[in-house]
């Protein structure tokens, strides 16, 4: 799903190293504890008709059959309608076994298939063996693990999460695992604070940003609302007017109260937030400024309705020196919940999920949704987004289908551009005219309904903004009658409690003086007695006066205090009758939602407008292309190229696509063999020492715990090797493809891969050089690399390779095996 | 593949020594069956520029080196020496580059610095405000990205250590611009070839693999698979130039003129590296963090960094790199005028110097000044922006212009500062 980043992930390397090489077992056991217990809280997903197909094949279900059919995954029907009723020309025939088992494993499971894979595969004659095969893949560990490093890179921008890594790849492994709705993942990561063992992992997302507003706004913006708002903390984008300050600063004021909290030196980071702290800011173009901007979404929907509460009120913990601030209202939590309702959110999580199986996202680059770069499919991007929206934010289910469609299987061979490809073209065309003067005509009254409904938002928020400005001066006086009515209650109380001290001390001495008296006078000749009684009634006369002073006191204090509180009554009247001028939150809600419907309503027809516009170009390109074979080939061949770059784009034939630095590394790791020798030692480790949290597992959940720690347990353990990939090779979809020769040079020359290559253990070399038959040989190596059986040019390479070299055939072998790790086939997913 | 938007023009002079393009044609002629250029060669390049940045790691006191106030209650116990430019003084402590300052400039009005290590770093090598939340790649990267050709067999970005420094970042521009590491001035990771493989062997399994390649490519060719069949012959290229990071090669004469220290051995280094080529190398010299007995530790760092330098500085102009090659020598920030209770300096990075020198600089110039005591930039204050724009229009980048990365314009340099173009030749 790739982090679409500009910058993309030197840091990864030596960081991914050192998160693997701590030892955090009890954080994993915590999380693996989690998947035990949700493994029995988990229901299945939310039914609707679009994922009817798939439901049952969660692994919440595994009692349903799931229907297999050819086609019947809904999904993947509506996506080839869409894909094949836009193409341009033809598409791409579907691509053979081989690439098929290998693409989606590389997809699926992030790694080639093992060889003996290749093998069975290839000689399963089933009807539905690729169903079954995805579905076999979507239920394994292999994917939670695969899924857990993809999100990993994407969420955390290759930052990487440090001592905390093995905790939070362990959160989204499970969080992938138990197939969570995403949204409720999403809201996690922004809207926690990390003050509970179950939110520390997620609270991960903030604390590598520092939860710093400015990095959270940056990266939220791009992650999740598919904008790169960068450039608009400073001023609105120069060539873009959809990119304005005012988003940036919109967003970012949901972060501005957050902050980083460091407890003392042995405790976790986390959140701290305060109840107070407004943004503003100055354009450095315009020098417009803005003061206590609203949090709103960009281009989105706004906070409206925050409560402004008096000092006492706005705290569930109020923030000092080694406290942590727990405001009672939270702003970041506040957007934790719009993010996932907003419009965008859907539809950049499905392209970053199309993005992870296709190379490329349906928008392009990941952070670049905005009007002037509009989906190469709308109504396909519209389709998984509804379906990640209506189906509970299931991204399996969205997986499956797209991995299922003819689309995602087609071949990556390149498409015939001929006559026969030029046949349906004219018709094609009066169609797409057609429908193009058919949207440009309905165009018009979508820009007025547009207008219309921002026009009406804006009047409301005018008023809304007014009657805060109206409100505002008035809250410093309530909060000031509010501290002054407390402190005078507190002094009242403290009056009346001592009028009861004083009371009752008075009651007792009467009480003593009374009996002393009586005492004295039945003892009429005890002189010390008398002279007793006579001080103890002369102490009580004495006291008259100071309960008198008390009884003042209480009532100069009660005067005060209901003085005070009619003040406070009298501050909040005046607040609340300023804010009666404030509209509705229901009204601001709906004009809000209404504008933003419009606007992306007239988008989404601009967008489509737009791609006929695009594939009416191609079309004509295709048949002028036929026009120039004959007249000027030169002109023809450079238009080919473009030709055939736009209709990868639109995924009528299958990209070439470099493997991830994660898929490169364990699908080295699957070919020389050193995988399975991994996966052993993970599994003795849990024979040894099984974790509290396997042990505790559910009988029917056994398994699948089991597998989590395995896999996670080969990530940890080859973190290293892991780390030194992704150093090198960054992230392929952050920008364009680079090779540097500092790969080429580590590919050639690192010890450790040269180890993976050496003849001992039980290794692909070693397994090779106890074969004698060079054919035998060289299927084998071609199974185990390029998942593929080899054909009679590659055996004859192998075997030139091989001849003459009886007395260094270990060296030989490696060098073939080398050769075939080094090579193109092997380093792209075809 | 990214490319700059503008033209940095880096002109080329044919009639000058161009080992760049002595071995890029040597290695475009060795790569052979890959005749064809990947697509991603789009970089804006050929010229033969190149850029010298030694950092003086911790912050070097600019009192004890560029901006001397003798007889200050801030200037402490050195003298200012004359230059070989009438007019401009510098610290006692710098006789040998004294006399190379004709070459050099001085920069004595940096301002608005961090006081703080790791920002005044990252300010400095990215000449961005930090924190940014934009992640923006070193110098070392840009010129690298401006300035390399894709035949050009040895890295763009090289960082010769001893301690310290950072990582050679590049960011958005991508693997291919990332610093290569030389620790302790060793060759570079993985020039090595493992135990028992011959380079006869490497070529060999290197011959498979093109056609293995040749096959796949002429099927699904693409401009990535170009590029990646390319860097495989680079690399064998490179392997076959390892020498060039051989410092022991060197003449003994030339050892002996750098000094035996581990900055001498560095320096003699980056000669060797820009001779043959390199557009970007750093030599990172440790550890000026003096905030304890200042004026002992810069006797020490300063004996170390003077003769070698100078003598890196005389060689490049003998043998006509300067004219082609930046200098720029500089910390993260420099130190407090006021002298602690130790006798130490503390860091500020209000008003300290750096020096600039070499191609595309105007030699003998010093912009800025301070005030008497030198706690204050009293005429033209700039900071690691400026400098940044500096260094790049000193070796013919359009520093205002954009790389085209991922598609969409990223600035190359902060738009917010620009040049020193008073400093500019």
């Amino acid at each position: 799903m790739g982090s679409g980043d500009l910058r993309d992930g030197r840091h990864a390397g030596p960081r991914r190293g050192r998160g693997g090489c701590m030892t955090a077992r009890p954080l994993v056991a915590l999380f693996l504890a989690t998947v035990a217990l949700s493994g029995r809280a988990t229901e299945p997903p939310a039914a609707s008709p679009s994922d009817a197909g798939h439901a049952a094949t969660t692994a919440g279900n595994p009692a349903a059959a799931p229907d297999r059919s050819p086609g019947a995954d809904p999904l993947a029907l509506a996506i080839d309608a869409i894909v094949e009723r836009e193409a341009v020309g033809p598409v791409a025939e579907p691509c053979n076994d081989a690439a098929f088992l290998r693409r989606v494993h590389l997809d699926l499971v992030g790694t080639i298939p093992a060889a003996e894979r290749v093998r069975a595969f290839l000689a399963d004659t089933a009807a539905l063996k690729r169903v079954e095969l995805v579905d076999e893949l979507l239920a394994s560990p292999g994917h939670a693990r695969q899924m857990a490093l993809v999100l990993d890179a994407m969420l955390l921008e290759r930052k990487g999460a440090g001592a905390e890594a093995a905790a939070w790849r362990g959160y989204l492994a499970t969080a992938v695992a138990d197939d969570r709705p995403f949204d409720q993942v999403c809201a996690e990561l922004i809207g926690t604070d990390g003050a509970t063992p179950a939110t520390r992992p997620a609270v991960t997302f903030q604390l590598v940003r520092e939860v710093d507003p400015l990095r959270l706004t940056r990266s939220v913006g791009r992650l999740f609302l598919g904008r790169d708002l960068e450039c608009c903390q400073c001023h609105d984008h120069p060539d873009n007017a959809d990119l304005r300050q005012a988003d940036y600063h919109g967003l970012r004021a949901f972060f501005q109260r957050s902050s980083l909290f460091n407890p003392a030196a042995d405790q976790p980071a986390l959140v701290g937030e305060t109840a107070d702290g407004e943004v503003e800011y100055t354009s450095v173009f315009t020098k417009e400024s803005a003061k206590g901007v609203r949090p709103r979404l960009p281009a989105g929907l706004a906070l409206v309705g925050e409560p402004l509460p008096e000092p006492g009120d706005d705290y569930v913990s109020a923030p000092a020196k080694g406290v942590r601030g727990v405001p009672a209202h939270s702003r970041r939590e506040a957007l934790s919940r719009m993010l996932v309702e907003s419009a965008e959110f859907p539809r950049v999580l499905a392209n970053r999920v199309w993005a992870m199986l296709f190379g490329r996202g349906l928008v392009h680059p990941l952070d670049g949704h905005d009007p002037d770069n509009p989906p190469v499919h709308p109504d396909l991007l519209e389709l998984l987004a509804a379906h990640l929206r209506d189906g509970g934010y299931r991204l399996r289910g969205l997986v499956r289908g797209i991995v299922l469609s003819r689309t995602y299987q087609r071949s990556s061979a390149p498409l015939p551009l001929d006559d026969a490809a030029r046949a349906a073209l004219p018709s094609f065309i009066d169609r797409l005219a057609a429908e193009q003067t058919a949207a440009e005509g309905a165009l018009p009254a979508l820009a007025a309904a547009r207008d219309a409904a921002a026009t009406r938002a804006q009047a409301l928020f005018a008023a809304d903004a007014a009657a805060r400005d109206a409100v505002a001066p008035l809250l410093e006086p309530r909060a000031k009658a509010r501290v002054a009515a407390d402190a005078a209650s507190a002094l009242a109380k403290n009056a009346a409690d001592e009028l009861t001290k004083k009371t009752a001390q008075g009651e007792s001495l009467s009480q003593a003086a009374t009996q002393a008296a009586a005492a004295a006078a039945l003892l009429p000749d005890d002189k010390v007695l008398g002279g007793a009684a006579a001080i103890i009634t002369a102490r009580a006369a004495e006291f008259a006066p100071t309960l008198e002073v008390a009884r003042g006191a209480l009532a100069a204090r009660t005067t005060e205090a209901e003085a005070a509180t009619a003040a406070l009554a009298a501050a909040r009247r005046a607040v609340e009758e300023a804010a009666v001028a404030r509209p509705p939150v229901v009204d601001l809600t709906q004009a809000d939602r209404e504008a933003v419907a419009a606007r992306l309503a007239w988008q989404g027809a601009r967008d489509r407008i737009a791609r006929i516009g695009m594939r009416l170009v191609l079309a004509r390109d295709m048949i002028r292309h036929g026009e120039l074979m004959a007249t000027d080939p030169a002109a023809a061949a450079a238009l080919a190229g473009s030709i055939d770059e736009r209709r990868m784009a639109l995924v009528q034939v299958a990209r070439l696509r470099p493997l991830s630095p994660e898929q490169l590394a364990f699908s080295i790791l699957t070919a020389t063999g050193r995988l399975a020798t991994a996966r052993a030692a993970a599994a003795a480790q849990l024979d040894k020492e099984p974790p509290a949290a396997l042990q505790a597992a559910l009988p029917d959940r056994q398994a699948a715990v089991r597998g989590l720690y395995e896999e996670l347990g080969i990530v940890q353990q080859q973190a290293g090797f892991l780390g030194a990939v992704a150093g090198l090779y960054g992230d392929p979809l952050a920008g364009d493809f680079q090779a540097s020769v500092n790969q080429a040079l580590w590919l050639g020359n690192a010890p450790d891969l040269a180890g993976q290559l050496q003849p001992g253990g039980d290794g692909l070399v070693a397994r090779l050089v106890a074969l004698a038959d060079d054919g035998v040989l060289a299927d084998d190596v071609f199974l185990a690399v390029l998942s593929r059986p080899s054909d009679a040019t590659d055996r004859a390479d192998v075997a030139a390779a091989l001849a003459g070299r009886a007395d260094d055939r270990a060296a030989a072998i490696a060098e073939v095996v080398w050769a075939t790790l080094a090579s193109a086939e092997f380093r792209f997913n075809h | 593949m990214s490319r700059a938007t503008t033209s940095p023009a880096c002109g080329s002079d044919a009639h000058r020594l161009s080992r760049r393009g002595l071995l890029g044609g040597m290695a475009a002629a060795a790569a052979g069956a890959v005749a064809a250029r990947p697509a991603l060669a789009r970089v804006v390049a050929g010229s033969n520029k190149r850029v010298l940045q030694i950092f003086l790691h911790g912050g070097v006191s600019q009192l004890e080196s560029w901006d001397p106030k003798p007889g200050t209650a801030t200037g402490g116990p050195f003298r200012a020496i004359p230059t070989s430019v009438p007019g401009i003084h510098v610290s006692e402590l710098l006789p040998c580059t004294a006399r190379q300052m004709h070459h050099l400039g001085l920069i004595r009005s940096m301002a608005g610095g961090s006081d703080d290590h790791a920002r005044g770093q990252r300010e400095m090598f990215s000449g961005r405000n930090q924190p940014a939340p934009l992640d923006v790649p070193d110098l070392g990267a840009v010129v690298a990205k401006a300035c390399l050709t894709d035949d050009f067999p040895l890295p763009g970005h090289v960082l010769i250590r001893g301690a310290g420094g950072g990582p050679g970042n590049a960011s958005y521009l991508g693997p291919r611009y990332a610093g290569v590491i030389m620790e302790d001035a060793k060759p570079p990771a993985f020039t090595d070839r493992p135990a028992g493989l011959t380079a006869e062997a490497d070529r060999r399994r290197a011959a498979l693999r093109a056609r293995l390649d040749d096959r796949f490519t002429g099927r699904r060719r693409s401009a990535d698979t170009d590029a990646y069949t390319f860097s495989h012959g680079q690399a064998l290229e490179l392997l076959d130039q390892r020498r060039v990071f051989d410092v022991d090669l060197e003449p003994e004469r030339d050892h002996d003129r750098y000094g035996r220290s581990e900055f001498g051995r560095h320096c003699l280094m980056a000669r060797r590296l820009l001779e043959h080529g390199v557009p970007f190398v750093q030599v990172n010299h440790s550890n000026y963090d003096t905030h304890f007995e200042n004026f002992d530790f810069h006797i020490e760092q300063l004996g170390e960094f003077d003769r070698p330098f100078a003598a890196l500085v005389e060689d490049l102009a003998v043998r006509g790199l300067l004219d082609d090659t930046v200098v720029c020598v500089m910390s993260e920030f420099g130190r407090t005028p006021r002298i602690n209770a130790g006798y130490g300096r503390d860091h500020w990075g209000k008003s300290w110097s750096i020096l600039l020198g070499g191609a595309g600089i105007q030699r003998g110039a010093v912009i800025g000044r301070t005030n008497a005591d030198g706690t204050e930039v009293v005429d033209r204050p700039v900071d690691h922006g400026h400098v940044f724009h500096t260094v790049l229009r000193a070796i013919g980048v359009d520093s205002a212009g954009s790389f085209h990365v991922g598609g969409r314009d990223v600035t190359i340099a902060d738009p917010a500062k620009g040049p020193i173009t008073e400093f500019l030749a």
